[in-house]
């Protein structure tokens, strides 16, 4: 780390170390119930590794993010892209898109960049089939939301970019309309990270959409060497904060901007993720976000459209020392089963992660020292990341992309690198383990991850990842541990209750295993997933009953029995019966 | 006088205890005036009484019942500073600073009440008119220095600080009070030079290589930092130096095994050093123990060793309070987080742990109006760095260097 003049010290920069202390928290450390404590159980090494990476030369997932990469260093530079699983066509297969960046006041691309679909070919294979599906995106693109908003059962797609996002409307027939303008949900500004939701309970997906800072080409801010000139990325301490957007589905194809009336606007934002969960168990979704730099917001639904902010009151909008993190990629899952919805964060390095627990009523802890999570992920800087049971043995696990916001962060910073490796903690039921380098060799290649979706692209149980870069191609991995274990993929259709069925309780009982999974809306980082639920069963090869808590305005709870295993099936709410 | 006596008076909010903290150890180690109180005074104190004899004379012979009342004045005034009641003790010496024979130590008394009450300005305008009239040792060359970096004049400090040192160069108190003093205005810079001073006078001198550590390390130059903090852990040849040099090292850099095992180590060796304790105490913490583990009871008793020790430290004080949150002695929590606040009132993770100890304990509106602070706070900070020069913001590279709350415990 270059030293600077005793006059050039930056007022903003002391204390790094300092500060590396103070980001573990022992405040956060309360002992809540259903602590796991970072297991010493052996993980054995399988002999074909969990995740393998599939080359672009076997997937044909040629197309690759470009950044635009300038000497002025505009910030949405490092930040993108994501990507998502999808059925398009709903022919049973997960495809898979791509955001690129895109044309915009601080950039103009030398060649047009587009973003990407790539149709499934059922073999390992992906045809890029953008151009005939009409989905290039038109802008700077950041993320994308998928989501059956008009109910036709054709997923659609919000894509999030600067400045300005899109609707495409799935016309069922392989193509996209642009159906942004009558919509009413471009939503000008930076955005980023969207969620598919019903707010309201009216069975509608409603949607929220995640805002970054103030920024145009016209406000860049210097942050860089004033002698040499080189610029790099700043901090978004020096930008505004904007608030963010909540759209009402109306149900005929348009949507209305609640955002203030919902008191979502109120509460100013520089938002990178959102995970839509019912947190406090009363039958309505709430909103996580994480923010940079300032708190995160914990938006819980009060009914009649309205939202309360009370993440700093919840204990998950700073750190224990009263700080804002670097709040990036997020989720939510009951992670230790005891019912109440858990939350993750990923935050830039030396902040660490956080792995918030439930204390029910609205309270949250901080385990990620007791987990280890913390320790693991001290140098770590997190986008997207995700709750689920690659292994199929009934407990959710964890996944995490890895990579430095700022590309010249290694000649600044020792310990500290822009490609950073994965990272994936096993939940052994009794608390996390780091298996990473158990994992493969994916979670030893220093990578620029940023989106991460999961999707079960070749339909055998195990849920495969796909990890969009910065300024690179994307990564396709194929899990192979999963199908080790026995499981049962489940499609929920809402009928009364939202399409997507966001906000569902699946519980199921397989001998001596008894688990339930909620269905959130969202997380990760500006990706999407596969809507399927993937409910791992280990070596038990029967499931006894399952059971569906529909999300309101249904709230009906279905019971099924004589299940097949190791296969998808499908359920649709209400006619009490699976196909 | 113990730093502790301090604080069984009744905080008062404006107080900022780490100045008392200093003070009060000035009061023991630098001004015999006040370490002594009335009694008769070394040599320089006796030409002050001899230079003012006449008029005290003067003053006893015309009016012998005020000079008793202004005796009495002085009595209590110095009592209450000996006990670190500054603002109470303050109009007592204001009174009895008119007899000439208390002149000097009233006023260098007043004075030190002021900067224990952060009344910087008024502290200079004393100790200035105290070197007017010829009383320019190291006393008040030292209260001086100390009084200027409240008043955010680092130029004068330092002046004052190398006119104390030209005095007493061996005095290594003298460098590390007046470093305490920057470390508590967040004057690292000033710190650095401060230091400096006192090693060239004193280069072998452990604690001072530490102190440099320190500040090279709030500077973020941890690199730098290193070596001093290695040659402090060498030159204190297995002395207390020696395991807090080398605990705090491994703290900043993440080693938080290394941090438990020489600051136990420390401890067990019959250091209670109190940043020791605090170090062993948030060490073990942060290496993930639970409630009910042997670690945590070793946290919490060497965290509870501490804050007897040192009360007036915010840092040992927070980390008792999260402690006992964590354990779910909310009640406890909150009276250490309270103490804490008291202290350092412009700490935000006071505040964050706070609202936790209190929206468990259900008081929301407490939880909430800490809250209302702690976002205040930090609003504060993010237009620091908002408003900084061009090529002084903030890259992601260096997010993480945003000022922090931290830990760290007053040496």
């Amino acid at each position: 780390m270059p030293r600077l003049p005793r006059d050039q010290w930056n007022p903003a920069s002391r204390r790094r170390f300092l500060r590396a202390l103070g980001c573990t928290g022992i405040g956060g450390m309360l002992a809540g119930s259903g602590l796991l404590r970072a297991a010493a159980s052996p993980h054995v090494e399988p002999s074909v590794p969990a995740f393998e990476e599939i080359p672009a030369s076997a997937s044909g997932i040629s197309w690759t993010h470009v950044n635009g990469r300038s000497p002025m260093a505009h910030l949405p530079e490092t930040v993108g892209a994501g990507c998502a699983f999808l059925d398009y066509d709903n022919d049973g297969w997960m495809d898979i898109y791509l955001v690129n960046s895109g044309p915009c006041d601080f950039y103009q691309p030398a060649l047009p960049l587009r973003n990407a679909l790539y149709h499934n070919n059922r073999d390992g294979t992906f045809t890029d089939v953008t151009r005939k599906a009409g989905v290039p995106g038109d802008a700077y693109g950041m993320g994308v939301a998928v989501g059956d908003y008009d109910a036709d059962g054709f997923p659609d797609l919000y894509v999030t970019q600067y400045p300005h996002s899109i609707l495409y409307r799935n016309n069922g027939d392989g193509t996209f309309t642009d159906a942004t303008a009558k919509a009413g949900v471009a939503a000008p500004g930076w955005a980023t990270s969207a969620v598919w939701f019903d707010y309201d309970n009216d069975g509608r997906l409603d949607l929220f959409v995640c805002r970054f800072v103030d920024y145009s080409k016209a406000k860049l801010k210097f942050c860089g060497d004033r002698l040499s000139g080189e610029r790099f990325y700043c901090i978004p301490s020096i930008y505004d904060p904007m608030p963010c957007w909540l759209f009402h589905n109306n149900g005929d194809g348009t949507f209305t901007d609640v955002s203030k009336e919902s008191g979502i606007s109120q509460s100013l934002a520089k938002a990178w993720g959102v995970v839509a969960a019912d947190l406090n168990n009363d039958g309505r979704m709430d909103l996580y976000v994480t923010n940079d730099t300032v708190p995160n917001f914990l938006f819980a639904n009060r009914g009649k459209g309205r939202f309360e902010e009370i993440g700093l009151l919840a204990g998950v909008g700073v750190n224990a020392f009263g700080k804002p993190r670097s709040g990036m990629g997020a989720d939510a899952a009951d992670y230790d089963q005891d019912s109440w919805i858990d939350l993750f964060e990923a935050n830039v390095d030396h902040e660490m992660f956080s792995l918030y627990h439930n204390d029910k009523n609205e309270v949250f802890s901080d385990l990620a020292l007791p987990s280890g999570i913390g320790a693991a992920t001290r140098l770590l800087s997190g986008w997207g990341l995700k709750f689920f049971d690659y292994d199929n043995d009934g407990d959710l696990d964890l996944l995490l992309c890895n990579g430095h916001p700022d590309d010249s962060v290694d000649k600044r910073v020792a310990d500290v690198k822009f490609l950073e490796p994965m990272l994936l903690f096993h939940n052994t039921g009794k608390g996390f383990e780091n298996v990473s380098r158990l994992s493969g060799p994916i979670f030893s290649k220093p990578l620029s991850g940023r989106g991460l979706a999961l999707g079960d692209f070749d339909n055998d149980g195990s849920v495969d990842v796909l990890i969009t870069q910065n300024n690179a191609g994307p990564v396709l991995l194929r899990n192979n541990l999963g199908r080790q274990n026995h499981w049962l993929g489940v499609r929920l259709v809402g009928t009364k209750a939202n399409v997507d069925a966001i906000g569902a309780k699946v519980t199921y009982q397989s001998g001596d295993l008894k688990r339930h999974q909620f269905k959130v809306g969202g997380g990760s980082y500006l990706s999407g997933h596969d809507p399927r639920m993937v409910l791992g069963l280990g070596k038990r090869t029967k499931i006894d009953w399952l059971e569906i808590q529909w999300p309101q305005p249904s709230g009906k709870t279905e019971r099924f029995t004589e299940l097949p295993v190791d296969r998808y099936i499908t359920i649709v709410e209400g006619t009490g019966k699976w196909k | 006088m113990e730093v502790e006596s301090v604080f069984p008076e009744k905080m008062h909010s404006a107080l900022n205890p780490l100045c008392i903290a200093v003070s009060a150890a000035i009061v023991l180690a630098l001004n015999p005036c006040a370490d002594i109180q009335a009694q008769t005074p070394p040599t320089r104190q006796k030409s002050f009484l001899k230079s003012n004899q006449t008029n005290a004379n003067q003053a006893r012979d015309s009016s012998p019942e005020p000079h008793a009342e202004a005796d009495a004045e002085f009595q209590t005034g110095t009592a209450l500073t000996r006990k670190g009641s500054f603002r109470e003790a303050i109009p007592h010496l204001l009174a009895a600073r008119t007899v000439v024979t208390h002149e000097y130590a009233a006023n260098f008394d007043l004075a030190l009440c002021y900067v224990g009450t952060s009344q910087f300005m008024l502290a200079i305008e004393v100790l200035n008119d105290l070197r007017l009239r010829g009383h320019d040792g190291v006393d008040v060359e030292n209260l001086l220095s100390q009084a200027y970096i409240g008043n955010a004049q680092p130029q004068e400090a330092l002046a004052s600080l190398e006119k104390a040192a030209s005095l007493s160069p061996q005095n290594e108190k003298l460098y590390v009070f007046v470093a305490d003093a920057c470390r508590d205005h967040r004057d690292y810079e000033l710190g650095l030079k401060v230091v400096g001073v006192g090693l060239q006078n004193l280069p072998q001198s452990a604690r001072l290589h530490y102190e440099q550590a320190m500040f090279l390390t709030e500077l973020d130059e941890f690199d730098q930092a290193k070596p001093q903090f290695e040659l402090a852990a060498k030159l204190a040849a297995g002395g207390e130096i020696t395991y807090l040099a080398t605990a705090q090292q491994d703290m900043f850099a993440g080693k938080i095994d290394g941090a438990i095992r020489s600051a136990r180590e420390g401890v067990t060796q019959g250091y209670e050093n109190p940043a020791l304790l605090t170090i062993l105490g948030e060490a073990l913490m942060r290496s993930g123990v639970s409630p009910g583990q042997p670690e945590f009871a070793e946290a919490q008793t060497a965290l509870e060793r501490a804050v007897s020790l040192r009360l007036n430290d915010p840092a040992a004080q927070i980390a008792l309070g999260n402690i006992y949150l964590a354990a779910g002695r909310l009640e406890d929590a909150i009276a250490h987080l309270e103490i804490a606040r008291q202290f350092e009132p412009g700490r935000p993770s006071i505040y964050a742990n706070l609202a936790k100890a209190y929206r468990r304990h259900g008081d929301v509106q407490l939880a909430q109006q800490a809250l209302a602070t702690l976002e205040k706070i930090n609003q504060q900070e993010a237009d620091r760095i908002s408003s900084a020069p061009g090529d002084r913001k903030l890259g992601y590279a260096g997010r993480r260097m945003t000022q922090e709350d931290t830990a760290q415990p007053h040496q």
